[in-house]
């Protein structure tokens, strides 16, 4: 037997498929001090997408994970949450749910605005959606050559690696070593029931595990 | 076995807020040959709505009704569709779900661009509004002085007028002499029964008897 689980959506998305450049950038100046709804735009393609309570209530979550997970291990980062990444020579533009700079953390640092013919692409690019973007953005972040994207659906929270131009599956992180999927995806899981506080004190727990040396045997 | 089914949530309208001049005229340019969105401007304010095939049945159904009655009345009518009237001094523009120019049709004749800030609005607005706009439409076409709009919600045809004070709602049209908004309703609802295939025979029959009646 079969049994269907309706979801509800995390988000609502409206697509417009004649947009040209001039356009995206006239948008884009219209909403420069705002983070909602959020752009994407894949050459002439424009998906406009507005976030509803879950997608906001795990974003925030991922991003609370990922302070306390630097805090703990002393990892170096700098968080440029929805920060508009676009090039015109690829015709293609974003803004992330959330991204960060670890490696590549000093050369962002303090910097008011990016050029991204010289800065680099965030390290990590963290996602929240579980209804279909019609623009493949994962395409998208390749061409802007984004080394990791994490993706968390609602259920499961996905981590892949930027190799020869496509994005292959991993079990641990490479921005943020230690960091399972697995271990993500079952404090996401828990997120649902628990108080916000209840839970982050959940996670600096974990985090702490992370930081500990090694026992030798 | 469990089958997890998403709920797609593609929008039919998208509503965006802070949204220039610049951006609005920009986005009418990209979107000058295809009639396939409409978009409505209002000091900011944008609504960006991409009509439904029912939305089109009613849209068709008053355009022919019309065809037929301004036959009968031997008036030469000019639809306009979903052209885009807008006045940059105003800060606004829209593009409704049909247009006609009657009264004012000599004036506008051969004309190709509506920025109205000279000439004429068009003489009758229709909107179907199966699901409401976030704008007061009828303060945007109050500004741009249409004289008469007409408005569908899926079940009744609501005729209004402009007055000094705003529209008021009338029994039976200014623009076409004869058409009520009675007759015009149960035109549409006899549409949505035949899922809108009319024949034209039956428009004229229909506008025919319109006439008729106003005549007795």
């Amino acid at each position: 037997m079969t049994t269907t689980v309706l979801e509800t959506a995390m988000e609502t998305r409206f697509v417009l498929s004649n947009v040209s450049w001039e356009t995206y950038e006239c948008l884009m100046q219209d909403y420069e001090n705002s983070s909602a709804p959020r752009f994407t735009y894949d050459k002439g393609r424009l998906e406009i997408m507005s976030p509803l309570p879950d997608h906001e209530r795990y974003k925030r979550s991922l991003e609370a994970a990922i302070t306390i997970i630097c805090l703990e291990t002393g990892a170096h980062a700098e968080a440029l949450g929805s920060t508009t990444y676009r090039r015109e020579d690829l015709e293609q533009g974003f803004e992330p749910d959330s991204c960060y700079y670890f490696a590549n953390e000093n050369r962002v640092a303090h910097k008011a605005t990016l050029d991204l013919c010289g800065d680099p692409p965030p390290d990590l690019v963290v996602e929240v959606d579980n209804t279909r973007s019609s623009i493949d953005k994962l395409a998208l972040f390749a061409a802007f050559g984004v080394p990791e994207v994490w993706r968390y659906d609602g259920e499961r929270l996905e981590m892949r690696t930027l190799e020869s131009g496509r994005y292959t599956e991993i079990a641990e992180s490479r921005a943020l070593p230690g960091v399972t999927a697995e271990a993500l995806t079952r404090l996401l899981g828990e997120r649902g029931d628990a108080r916000l506080t209840d839970w982050l004190r959940a996670v600096r727990e974990w985090a702490l595990t992370l930081a500990e040396p090694e026992l030798e045997p | 076995m469990t089958t997890t089914v998403r709920e797609t949530v593609i929008e039919t309208r998208c509503e965006l807020s802070n949204i220039s001049w610049e951006t609005y005229e920009s986005l009418l340019r990209d979107y000058e040959n295809s009639g396939a969105l409409r978009f409505t401007y209002d000091k900011g304010e944008l609504v960006i709505m991409s009509p439904l095939p029912e939305h089109e049945g009613y849209t068709r159904l008053i355009e022919l009704s019309l065809a037929a009655l301004a036959d009968e009345l031997d008036l030469p009518i000019l639809g306009l569709g979903s052209t885009t009237f807008r006045r940059s001094d105003l800060e606004r523009g829209f593009e409704a779900d049909a247009a006609f120019y009657v009264q004012n049709l000599e004036r506008v004749r051969g004309r190709s661009t509506f920025d109205l800030q000279s000439g004429p609005p068009p003489d009758l607005v229709v909107e179907i509004e199966i699901t409401r706009s976030a704008l007061d439409k009828l303060d945007l076409f109050a500004a741009f002085g249409a004289p008469e709009v007409w408005r569908y919600d899926g079940s009744r045809l609501e005729i209004r007028v402009l007055e000094v004070g705003g529209y008021l709602v009338a029994a039976e049209s200014r623009v076409l002499p004869g058409a009520t908004a009675e007759a015009l309703t149960a035109l549409l609802a006899e549409g949505r029964e035949s899922q809108f295939v009319v024949p034209l025979r039956r428009m004229r029959e229909w506008a025919r008897g319109l006439l008729e009646e106003v005549g007795k």
